[in-house]
């Protein structure tokens, strides 16, 4: 078992070094797996079925037809590419630092992580910030181009300047802080033909507990405002109010069928991104 | 309490520092910058002050190692002598009993001051000062139990710098009659000394009574004029602390102390010290005289009331405004009188300074308790 690094946030700042990052952290889920260099549908034999009329040809299995002298049809369980598109919440919350990463820090590790092991598969990628996109493109320049990308993205304002796209796995991380409405109108704007969408939500155990200080000013990163409240009073009605709107948002995803998956901000590790990894199976296997 | 250096304790006013620096300190407030308040709710100005003052321990713990620092570098004199309450059994001061003696359990302690009776091995009292001065050499305070009021012990008052607390055990015998008698007498005394000049003394007397009264002539070979008249109040002095009643003889050179309680003739007053400057002559039945020359170091090493030799010193020649029961000397005097007798100083052992460790650390446990939530 590979033991993860221990990342510090000057560790994520230019792309190669990210990708070393990420490099360690995929070791952990591509142990195993075989990955195909080889692009195409139908490599991996899964049945046979007898050809009709209207068969692509180039699918027929001429020693097939040598054996028996029919026309089968080879099929395999992998039809198409994945193709996974990573959309970053770069949202000034995302700011919210707890121990020595940011909330963006860890989207950004999780994002150079997934585009690596999914490149290395041979499926291809794509990013989408608030401010930047890089299209879907498989091959490993596909990946040096996200890495570079997401070593120097920073939070913006931007609202996300998404175009609809379809057959794709969409995998939103986020800190979940925008409105209900901000949230269901985005979700609908993602969804299209052959879209899955799945939330990766980044939450801190200090920010879920409240636990700070009496007489603690904090200081909203959205919006700037300030206030000082007495935390460890406050903590109970804090929770409960934390967990309304989780509820409200949960129900919210549920009703547009999007998978969440929820991500504490300890050091990234490859237990966390092979409970991603893992999700990320089920959804797209589903 | 006192201190070696007690310049260091201006150094308590720094004690304000730390306060001030913690109450500033505080209003400095953690801030977080955090993803939404939306789920937050300001804090109430009222709680804001308590919270305040949540970190007093680490104050408390400032303030105390301040100020040892300083109280130790003041460097505090403990008395090596602990200050103690003398208990003092007086056995008796009337003249029927020749000594005072006061017993404190383990020491009898005698005082006399110089005035003998031919007929007893001493017929003195003490002054009130010179037993309060013996008393006080290295008590706080004294408990005296006498027969008599302590009024027959002095002169005149004066501020003690001791507290004596003075019991007066009621005399059964006859004899004590006496003491009653010269309470009595007591008034007449006042008047005496309430009286403006040494001429309302001599009115005092009943003429009468003078052929009654057995008198003591006593002759003094004056030189200096200023020290004649001095002498005249010593001898009042005298007569106020042994009760007698004096008689001046019209005479410069002669005073006549006569006791008229006594039965017996052949009292007389000289000075304790026989190898005093008077002499005591006697000149006929009942007649003795005292005579020789007093000079000022005489007075000064009797055992004499101290506001006396002060008064000697002074020259205080104007009776008709002087008042000797008001007559009240430099406390400078006494202050003096009493620092010889002070019980040595020490300063606080230096190990006391290890003290601060302990503290030093609390303080620094409160602190970094308090820098790390």
């Amino acid at each position: 078992m590979p033991t993860a690094p221990f990342i510090l946030p000057s560790l994520i700042d230019t792309a190669s070094k990210l990708e070393w990052i990420a490099k360690a952290l995929a070791k952990g889920i591509l142990l195993g797996k075989h990955s195909s260099r080889t692009l195409g549908q139908g490599m991996e034999f899964e049945q046979y079925r007898p050809y009709v009329q209207g068969d692509d040809l180039r699918q027929l299995d001429w020693k097939m037809y040598a054996k028996s002298g029919k026309y089968f049809i080879r099929q395999s369980t992998i039809e198409a590419n994945h193709s996974m598109e990573l959309l970053i919440d770069n949202s000034p919350s995302m700011d919210y630092q707890e121990g020595t990463h940011t909330k963006l820090d860890i989207a950004k590790i999780i994002a150079a992580t997934l585009s690596y092991a999914i490149l290395r598969q041979g499926d291809s990628a794509a990013l989408t910030t608030r401010d930047q996109h890089i299209h879907l493109r498989n091959g490993m320049p596909q990946w040096h181009r996200i890495t570079d990308r997401l070593s120097h993205m920073s939070t913006t304002t931007d609202p996300y300047s998404y175009a609809q796209q379809s057959d794709r796995m969409l995998i939103w991380i986020t800190d979940l802080y925008d409105t209900a409405e901000a949230v269901d109108a985005l979700i609908r704007s993602l969804q299209g033909p052959g879209t899955e969408l799945m939330v990766v939500h980044i939450m801190g155990d200090r920010e879920a507990e409240l636990d700070f200080d009496a007489e603690t000013t904090f200081i909203d990163l959205e919006t700037g405002d300030r206030m000082q409240v007495d935390a460890p009073r406050y903590r109970d009605t804090y929770r409960e109010r934390l967990q309304q709107h989780l509820q409200r948002m949960s129900e919210l995803l549920l009703s547009h069928s999007v998978h969440y998956h929820r991500v504490s901000m300890t050091d990234p590790s490859p237990e966390m991104i092979r409970s991603i990894v893992s999700s990320y199976h089920q959804i797209s296997m589903a | 309490m006192s201190w070696g250096t007690g310049i260091a304790l201006w150094g308590l006013a720094g004690l304000t520092i730390p306060i001030i620096i913690h109450f500033l300190s505080k209003r400095k407030k953690k801030e977080v910058l955090f993803g939404t308040t939306r789920f937050l709710e300001p804090l109430e100005a009222k709680s804001t002050r308590s919270i305040r003052f949540s970190e007093w321990p680490l104050l408390l713990s400032r303030l105390v190692l301040l100020s040892s620092v300083i109280l130790l570098a003041a460097r505090p004199l403990t008395r090596t002598i602990p200050a103690t309450t003398a208990y003092w059994i007086a056995t008796d001061v009337i003249p029927t009993i020749s000594t005072l003696s006061l017993s404190d359990g383990a020491d009898i302690h005698y005082f006399k001051i110089g005035l003998f009776g031919h007929d007893h091995d001493t017929l003195s009292l003490p002054s009130y000062y010179t037993l309060i001065d013996r008393l006080n050499a290295d008590r706080d305070s004294s408990v005296v139990c006498s027969h008599s009021d302590r009024r027959y012990f002095r002169g005149s008052e004066i501020e003690l710098a001791a507290h004596v607390d003075w019991h007066i055990i009621p005399y059964q015998e006859e004899e004590f009659d006496l003491a009653m008698a010269k309470k009595d007498k007591q008034t007449d005394i006042e008047i005496i000394n309430k009286g403006k000049a040494l001429q309302t003394i001599s009115k005092t007397v009943d003429p009468n009574r003078q052929e009654d009264i057995d008198t003591l002539h006593i002759a003094l070979n004056i030189k200096d004029e200023n020290a004649k008249k001095d002498i005249e109040k010593l001898i009042i002095e005298l007569g106020k602390l042994s009760a007698y009643e004096i008689n001046i003889s019209e005479s410069n050179t002669a005073w006549m102390i006569t006791d008229e309680y006594t039965e017996s003739s052949t009292n007389q007053i000289r000075w304790a010290d026989q190898s005093g400057p008077l002499r005591l002559t006697q000149i006929g039945d009942q007649h003795y005289e005292l005579s020789g020359e007093i000079t000022r170091d005489h007075i000064l090493s009797s055992n004499l009331p101290i506001q006396l030799l002060d008064l000697w010193d002074r020259h205080m020649l104007d009776m008709d405004s002087y008042d000797l029961r008001s007559y009240n000397p430099p406390k400078k005097e006494v202050t003096k009188q009493i620092d010889q007798n002070t019980p040595i100083k020490q300063a606080a052992h230096p190990l006391w300074w290890l003290i601060l460790l302990p503290l030093w650390f609390i303080e620094r446990w409160l602190s970094y308790k308090s820098t790390e939530s």
